[in-house]
């Protein structure tokens, strides 16, 4: 039996979906274009680019293509009509998938807010996510509604999408939590033994947040390579 | 100490690996796609691909899930070849 009420709100979400992805999309391409004009405007300023500067535009533009192919492909899947229904489970299936890409979609939004808001805002020389962090100069109320989107994005969204997720999905990212946790205790205690050496700088903050970020990213993709 | 003579040697680790099912001939026979399963299951499709190819045992309380929808006991789907 086909209940129209549900039909209208399979709808809405559709649109809703579509409206979240262009935006976070959007953004998302918006920041790191800005991202790559600022860097390749610095690199002209100070002259003899390394193979590394070259190396971090195009992975920022892999990214930008990333992005913009990962929007194309979800918003034909966004659509119900355009996919056949065979069946009460594929109904659900596809709701299940349209719940995941409103997700990313947050996600992407959310961290594309976050980016531009840092960028536009900030008073003094430097970056969030970077090594100049505490060059940072942000009016308060600028600060407390980072920290509010920085928490909602990094805790209060990744624990909600855990509630929501299936059994292997879970086991899956706490692979990757496992691998972030191990990442940071092993890479900490090794960064400031080969700096006390004379081999590389001081541990910084955000060195060790990306060592727990990278760690869990990589234990993941390697948990769901292996699925 | 107990000598390598008196201690129950266990099988290695890889032999546990990989419970067998009949999760994708069960399917089949009711012209389900992986899809449509994992709705009724309420599982991601890759899930059941994943359980389909022995890549991931399901939890107990799916195993009996998956025994309800297709009215069998868990014996009847899973097996291990011990």
């Amino acid at each position: 039996m086909t209940n129209i009420d549900d039909t209208e709100a399979s709808d809405g979400l559709s649109l809703l979906g579509r409206i979240v992805l262009a935006f976070g999309a959007g953004i998302a391409v918006l920041f790191l274009a800005g991202v790559i004009v600022g860097y390749v405007s610095v690199m002209i300023a100070k002259g003899d680019p390394a193979a590394r500067d070259f190396a971090i535009i195009g992975a920022l533009a892999l990214a930008i293509g990333g992005i913009a192919y990962a929007a194309v492909r979800l918003w034909r899947r966004l659509t119900p009509d355009e996919i056949p229904t065979t069946g009460p489970g594929e109904a659900r299936t596809r709701q299940r998938q349209r719940r995941q890409m409103l997700y990313f979609s947050v996600a992407v939004m959310v961290g594309g807010i976050i980016g531009l808001v840092t960028g536009a805002f900030d008073q003094g020389d430097g970056s969030l996510f970077s090594n100049d962090w505490d060059k940072l100069a942000l009016d308060p109320a600028v600060a407390i509604l980072l920290a509010g989107l920085v928490l909602f994005g990094f805790a209060v969204l990744p624990l909600w999408g855990f509630r929501t997720i299936d059994e292997m999905k879970r086991e899956h990212s706490l692979i990757g939590f496992a691998g972030g946790c191990v990442a940071v205790l092993a890479g900490f205690p090794m960064w400031a033994v080969l700096h006390a050496g004379g081999i590389g700088s001081a541990p910084h903050p955000f060195g060790v947040w990306l060592l727990g970020f990278v760690g869990m990213m990589v234990a993941c993709l390697y948990a769901w390579w292996r699925a | 100490m107990l000598s390598a003579t008196s201690s129950p040697r266990l099988p290695p680790r890889s032999a546990f690996d990989g419970v067998k099912n009949r999760l994708k001939v069960l399917r089949a026979e009711r012209d389900w796609s992986q899809a449509e399963l994992a709705g009724r299951l309420d599982v991601s499709r890759q899930a059941v691909n994943a359980i389909e190819t022995g890549k991931h045992d399901p939890s107990l309380p799916l195993a009996f899930r998956i025994a309800r929808l297709f009215d069998m006991q868990i014996e009847e789907i899973f097996h291990d070849e011990h």
